[in-house]
């Protein structure tokens, strides 16, 4: 079957920069999930590939496709397992009649290095209260997003906790949250890996709950400069990721990309605003954040303002990972 | 209160659907507790919490969605079913628009691109859709085989003359352009391309191409009659021309029963002037001339695959009888043999695959010279009655008179189960041997199905003061949707001896079979 006989192809804008090596190779994946605004392709070689309609987030195996007519990738016939071909500078589905031109797309690199917090800290300080506020008042009740009230530090720094949880999902994930960040705060790598292991592949969805949180607190550690040197948190982390069968495939996946600093966009920016900008640049990035995927956004954020929070407490920066 | 599970493998919503799916269900009268979640082990120990988990959860995997449903009765359970197939599904067809053709003229307006026709049919209505098929310029795979030979031979004369292929009748698989169709595996592209009139050994050759890290090109189901004189090989010789002529093909693996005679000297004949390499394996045939006709024979589909290799790599053939030393293999044979009581001296083969089944008697022969089947290799060796076995015996559980009305064993595993059990309770049986084919098309679980039975079979021989030895294969791969690492890991926790190919499986049954009754080993 050729590919696409007879449709006009969709046209990828944006294609990162691993997509480049892995679709610069002929051969052939299979389609494994499809959302209406993006499907997720996986390679014989394990290698992925997210195809998203603008606009959409620069992920690590991401490409961006504009197209003038409503595309729902739902509703285009695609299913999972069907063929995906890479040849000629197209990407296709045969099966689904989608063909996608990959030539003249703009590269981009979702390669990041730790930011600098150190000479912020009241700007840090700042910024991290008005992402949690943005989290409160913006982010899902569903999932672990309820969770955000219990995490959010106080005014003295500490957290809530004790308190009814709405379901079990919460009564088994939060305080398992709550014990990481503990075990972070003294690089206690035993305790982290026991939560690590209740977190990971918790809850619904193809990036379950659990990973989500995982993810921003891994973006948010490895964003806000502490390195896997001095806290084993990441190395833990990718520890129990090569333990097959913990979570979903495409779900463990993502997770080693930020693992080892692939980290998307969206995320990258919250960090970025929080250590360098301002309130209202930080609104909009957590925003921006919130709005991915179905609760996601939401988890990911939890994440990511404890992992920030965690990397820029005051003394703790310093102190961190020494065992204290 | 009773849990009910459902499990839908590969398959994935957006959390917030699948929360008020759950809450929905939640609603129906009688039901009392819902969840659906991944099958990932944080997930299990949730539901643990919920006091949602079963033993049947436990086959479920982390890309599997599972659904538990905690209800007072039946009915509540049958209508929680009814209602998470809808609501689930509703979403599907609502978004993800099916395209559902009720003619191939259909098909083709819609898909102007298409050029493969997938027929599986009652054999009366097979052939006209395939003559229909090709008239519209499309190849054909026909899983279909209850179609007479003369009506083979016209669909594939017609194929030729339009230029196209007539893959089948009875053609279990074939894997296009990395495309699995039929019952395949899924592996990894290559430069070995396959042409076979044989489905099982297809898929077994494939699979350990894959396992060895090489890949495949293309492999053509010729359908199990085509070496035959009345069929003259017309798939297999057109297959061989387009092997030869793709660029990304480098060797070229035939395999086959022993093809009729005349049909045999036109194909060595083809080979004899073909540009690359070829291996062939004739399951049982005379290697001469094959020889003769400057390609490589292999025995067994293991060394097909590992002489493909070998040539694709540039590399010299290194023949293994076993991945385990010989040491290890001798004292797994003491340790079986050991724990057997008095009368237990019989082997007895179940299988799915009817190549794998006869490779697996030939490979046994050495051992076991008489082995009783419904396809036996010498007709005095034939089982009077497929549903009875004798001394050592090897049943194909996929031949008719187990499947009249019903999928195909490697779909539907009902009939192995129950021979499984017949076979275990025999107090005379020490050794059971089995193949589990995986891929798409393929039951979704094999190994998890049987896990259960085999290990309550070893169990209650042990109380019974005998030892049963399950030795098993596996003919699938990594990036099926069953994962050939999931299914292994569920029969060697069942406590069945998991060999990497069906000649091995083989080699090292008869080994213990041969030491329980007394015969020398031969290695």
């Amino acid at each position: 079957m050729r590919p696409g006989e007879g449709e006009a192809p969709l046209i990828a804008s944006e294609v990162s920069r691993r997509t480049v090596a892995v679709t610069s190779r002929s051969g052939v994946g299979r389609v494994h999930s499809v959302f209406r605004r993006c499907f997720n392709v996986v390679q014989p070689s394990s290698e992925w590939l997210t195809v998203g309609l603008a606009p959409f987030p620069r992920t690590p195996d991401g490409i961006i496709v504009t197209c003038t007519r409503a595309v729902d990738f739902k509703a285009e016939g695609l299913v999972p397992g069907a063929a995906v071909c890479c040849a000629s500078g197209f990407l296709s589905v045969p099966q689904a009649g989608l063909r996608i031109r990959l030539r003249a797309a703009r590269i981009f690199d979702t390669r990041r290095t730790p930011l600098e917090f150190s000479g912020a800290r009241r700007r840090v300080a700042r910024n991290l209260v008005t992402a949690w506020k943005t989290l409160d008042d913006r982010g899902r009740q569903e999932g672990l997003g309820w969770a955000r009230a219990v995490l959010r530090p106080s005014d003295d720094g500490t957290s809530p906790g004790g308190c009814d949880y709405p379901d079990d999902l919460c009564r088994r994930a939060v305080p398992a949250i709550m014990a990481l960040r503990i075990g972070i705060r003294s690089n206690d790598a035993a305790a982290m890996q026991r939560q690590v292991e209740t977190l990971l592949g918790l809850g619904v969805g193809l990036t379950p709950s659990g990973d989500d949180v995982l993810g921003g607190l891994a973006a948010g550690l490895f964003l806000g400069g502490v390195p896997e040197t001095r806290n084993s948190f990441v190395s833990v982390l990718r520890e129990v990721l090569r333990q097959e069968g913990r979570t979903t495939e495409f779900s463990a996946h993502a997770l080693r990309c930020i693992v080892d600093g692939e980290i998307p966009e969206i995320i990258h920016n919250v960090a970025r605003d929080i250590g360098e900008r301002e309130e209202s640049d930080v609104e909009r990035a957590m925003a921006t954040l919130l709005s991915y995927g179905s609760t996601s956004g939401t988890e990911i954020a939890l994440g990511l303002c404890l992992g920030v929070g965690l990397a820029a407490e005051p003394g703790r920066g310093r102190l961190i990972g020494r065992g204290i | 209160m009773p849990i009910e599970y459902l499990l839908r493998r590969n398959e994935y919503h957006d959390s917030i659907y699948l929360m008020r799916v759950a809450q929905q269900m939640g609603k129906s009268p009688g039901v009392r507790r819902v969840a659906l979640v991944m099958g990932t082990p944080a997930n299990k120990a949730l539901l643990k919490d919920m006091e949602l988990l079963g033993d049947e959860a436990a086959s479920a995997g982390p890309n599997d969605l599972l659904i538990a449903v905690s209800a007072d009765d039946d009915v509540a359970h049958a209508a929680a079913r009814t209602a998470v197939g809808q609501l689930l599904s509703e979403k599907h067809t609502a978004v993800a628009g099916t395209r559902e053709c009720r003619s191939l003229e259909a098909a083709r307006a819609l898909m102007p691109g298409v050029n493969l026709a997938v027929i599986s049919l009652p054999g009366a209505y097979a052939t006209a859709e395939a003559v229909k098929a090709l008239n519209h310029g499309l190849n054909v795979f026909m899983f279909s085989d209850d179609i007479p030979t003369a009506e083979e031979v016209m669909l594939k004369r017609l194929a030729e003359e339009k230029g196209r292929l007539m893959m089948g009748p009875g053609c279990g698989l074939t894997y296009l352009h990395q495309t699995a169709i039929g019952l395949a595996s899924k592996v990894l592209p290559g430069p070995i391309g396959l042409v076979a009139a044989s489905g099982s050994g297809l898929q077994e050759t494939m699979v350990l191409i894959d396992r060895a890290g090489s890949g495949v090109s293309q492999a053509i189901g010729a359908g199990g009659r085509d070496l035959r004189d009345e069929v003259g090989g017309l798939t297999t010789l057109q297959a061989l021309d387009l092997l030869e002529a793709d660029p990304e093909t480098t060797v070229i693996v035939l395999i086959s029963k022993p093809p009729g005679l005349r049909t045999a000297q036109v194909v060595l004949e083809r080979i004899r002037s073909c540009k690359k390499p070829v291996v062939v394996n004739f399951i049982g045939g005379a290697f001469e001339p094959i020889l003769a006709a400057g390609a490589q024979c292999a025995s067994t589909f293991e060394e097909a695959a590992d002489r493909a290799v070998a040539l694709a790599r540039g590399e010299r053939y290194q023949p293994r009888a076993f991945h385990m030393t010989e040491t290890e293999v001798q004292s797994l044979v003491a340790r079986e043999r050991a724990g057997y009581s008095a009368g237990q001296r019989f082997l007895r083969g179940i299988f799915c695959g009817g190549t794998l089944a006869e490779e697996a008697m030939m490979v046994m022969q050495p051992w076991l010279p008489v082995i009783h089947s419904n396809t036996a290799i010498q007709p005095e060796n034939a089982l009077a009655d497929a549903r009875f076995s004798l001394a050592h015996a090897i049943v194909d559980i996929g031949t008719e008179e187990f499947t009249t009305g019903r999928p195909h064993a490697a779909i539907d595993p009902t009939p192995r189960l129950e021979r499984f059990a017949t076979e275990a309770a025999d107090p005379t049986v020490a050794i059971i041997l089995l193949d589990f084919l995986l891929g798409y098309g393929c039951h979704p679980n094999p190994a998890g199905i049987m896990a259960k039975p085999i290990s309550q079979a070893i169990d209650a021989a042990r109380t019974a003061g005998r030892r049963l030895t399950v030795v098993a294969s596996l003919c699938g791969t990594e990036h099926d949707p069953q994962r050939a690492s999931v299914q292994r890991q569920q029969l060697i926790e069942a406590g069945a001896l998991v060999l990497p190919s069906n000649a091995q499986a083989a080699r090292l049954a008869g080994m213990i079979a041969a030491a329980s009754s007394g015969r020398n080993h031969l290695t």
